[in-house]
Formats: C-alpha cells, structure tokens, sequence
C-alpha cells in the first residue's frame, strides 16, 4: 500500500511539490464580514417570509370578512325576507289554498270546477 | 466554539437564526474555497457563497438528518458554482478555461508565484467535472465516498477521472 502512495507521488512530483497550496488570498478580516453579510440576508428572508405570511393572511381574513358581511346583510334583507317567507307560506299552505288562489297564482287556465273545493280535493275528482 | 452538525440541526428547531449562524461560522470557509477554486474571482465567489447560504437556509427546514449536512451544502455549492459558470460562459460567449485564466491574471487577490499561477492555467483547461474531482480530492482532501454524493457516479469513475486530471495537470506544468 504504501509502494503504491510512493509510486503515485512519483508520478506527480510537480502536483506533490504544490500540494494544499491554490495562491488565492482574501480581504483582511473576509470571513468575519462574510458571515455577517450573510446573517443580514437570513435576517432580511426572515422578514419578507413573516410578511408574506402576514400578508396572505390579512387577505384571507378581508375575504371572509367581506363574504360575512355580504351573507349578513343579503340574509337579513326585509325584501328577501318577505320573498322568503312568501314562498315558505306557499308552500305550507299548498294544500290549503282554494282552485281561485291556485289559478290566480299559477295558471291563466280558467277551470270550471267548484270555486269552493280545496286544491287537494280536485286530484280526487 | 464548533458545534457538531447534528446539534447544530437540534438548535435549529428551537432557534433557527443562531443554528445557522453556527453552520455559516463552520462551513463559510470551505464553501468558499471551494467555489473559489471554480470561479478563481474572489468577487464572484463571494456572491456565490452568499447565494449557497441563502439557498441552505430556505431548505434547511427540509433537510432530512440522516443525510450528511456537509455533502448536502456541498452539493448545493457545486450546482450553484456550475449555474454561475454556464450563465458567465454564455454572457461573454468565451470558453471557460479563458474567462478563468482572465479572471486569475486580473485578480488582486492572488499571491501565488509562478509555479500556482500555471497550476491555476492548468486547471482552467481541464472539463468541468475533472476539475470539480481534482479539487475536491487534491485541495479539499474528500474521500471518494463523498464525492460521489456529492457528484454522483461510481467511485470507480471518480478514481479515472482524478488520475486522468493529474496526468494532464502535471504534463501541463513539465511543459509550460
């Protein structure tokens, strides 16, 4: 094993002269300000991903809110309730409407039966 | 005082700003040099370095411990040195080998004598990958089994083409 070390240093003896050695320097003091230019930055993506946060979240929390607030008031309208509670009625009292009511609300078709019979009872004519 | 890399991962999940200012202090110089040795410019090295670190940290998070901390940095150094090569040889429609040697003969911060700048030269003229290998076998002492996580291959491969970037390294300097 250590023939074969010997032999590759033989055979690099100009790679083996220059070893661990690249000739490049530094600034004084580089890596000291390397690190703390590099801090800065984490500090700055720190900054930017916490507002981005922020951010998504005040978004989200303006569309909930706006969607809250448009549910409110559109539910809570007198004109849509009324409208609602018209159709509730109408259905409630379906089978308690007479032929006149019926025709006054859903068809022109003028139908000659007894004016006083409840809706339910025509099927059974 | 160097923590070791797995405290360093503990720390980071209760403190992550002092977790990875201990990782900067332990690896910024073998980062740099590192990529230094790539781009030979120290401007240009400082960038890139930066830009590791910041990488690092936006996927720290993510990083799984059973990996090797150092490997892992290491490869995101290489890639990230590779990108900046291929983006600077398209820029300046130059040949790698040219811009490097340029970069060396105008760099302030080379103090080699003549023996490390024709090193330097010879280097500039070997493939990409060969001379990612030879540096991080020669300069960095890495073992085989890190360079192949680090660059992936066969150690095999690895093996020729250190041997191979010597010969030509060494034929440069009897010649020049």
């Amino acid at each position: 094993m250590k023939n074969k070390i010997t032999h590759s240093d033989n055979e690099f003896p100009n790679l083996e002269k220059l070893k661990s050695k690249n000739g490049f320097e530094t600034p004084t003091g580089y890596f000291d300000s390397l690190h703390n230019s590099i801090m800065d930055e984490v500090k700055e993506e720190t900054k930017v991903k916490k507002l981005s946060f922020y951010k998504a979240f005040a978004y989200a929390a303006t569309v909930l809110l706006i969607v809250g607030v448009s549910s409110t008031l559109f539910f809570s309208s007198p004109e849509i309730n009324e409208e609602y509670e018209y159709v509730f009625e109408s259905i409630v009292n379906y089978d308690e409407i007479t032929v006149d009511e019926y025709n006054a609300e859903f068809t022109d078709v003028d139908l000659e039966l007894d004016e006083n019979l409840l809706f339910d009872e025509i099927a059974f004519l | 005082m160097k923590l070791d890399d797995i405290d360093i991962l503990n720390l980071f999940e209760t403190n992550e700003q002092k977790a990875f200012s201990h990782l900067v202090m332990k690896y910024q110089e073998r980062i740099y040099w590192h990529v230094r040795k790539m781009v030979v410019n120290h401007e240009d090295a400082n960038d890139i370095t930066q830009n590791i670190f910041i990488k690092v940290w936006k996927g720290l998070s993510k990083f799984k411990k059973e990996s090797n901390l150092y490997t892992w940095m290491y490869r995101i150094a290489t890639n990230e040195t590779l990108n900046f090569i291929k983006a600077n040889k398209n820029k300046v429609a130059q040949s790698l080998e040219n811009i490097q040697v340029e970069n060396k003969k105008s760099d302030s911060f080379f103090s080699g004598d003549e023996i490390e700048a024709k090193l330097h030269e010879a280097l500039a003229t070997l493939p990409e990958k060969q001379k990612l290998v030879f540096n991080m076998k020669y300069f960095d002492d890495l073992k085989y089994k890190e360079m192949a996580e680090i660059l992936g291959g066969s150690l095999g491969s690895l093996k020729a083409s250190y041997h191979h970037a010597q010969k030509k390294i060494e034929a440069f300097l009897k010649n020049n």
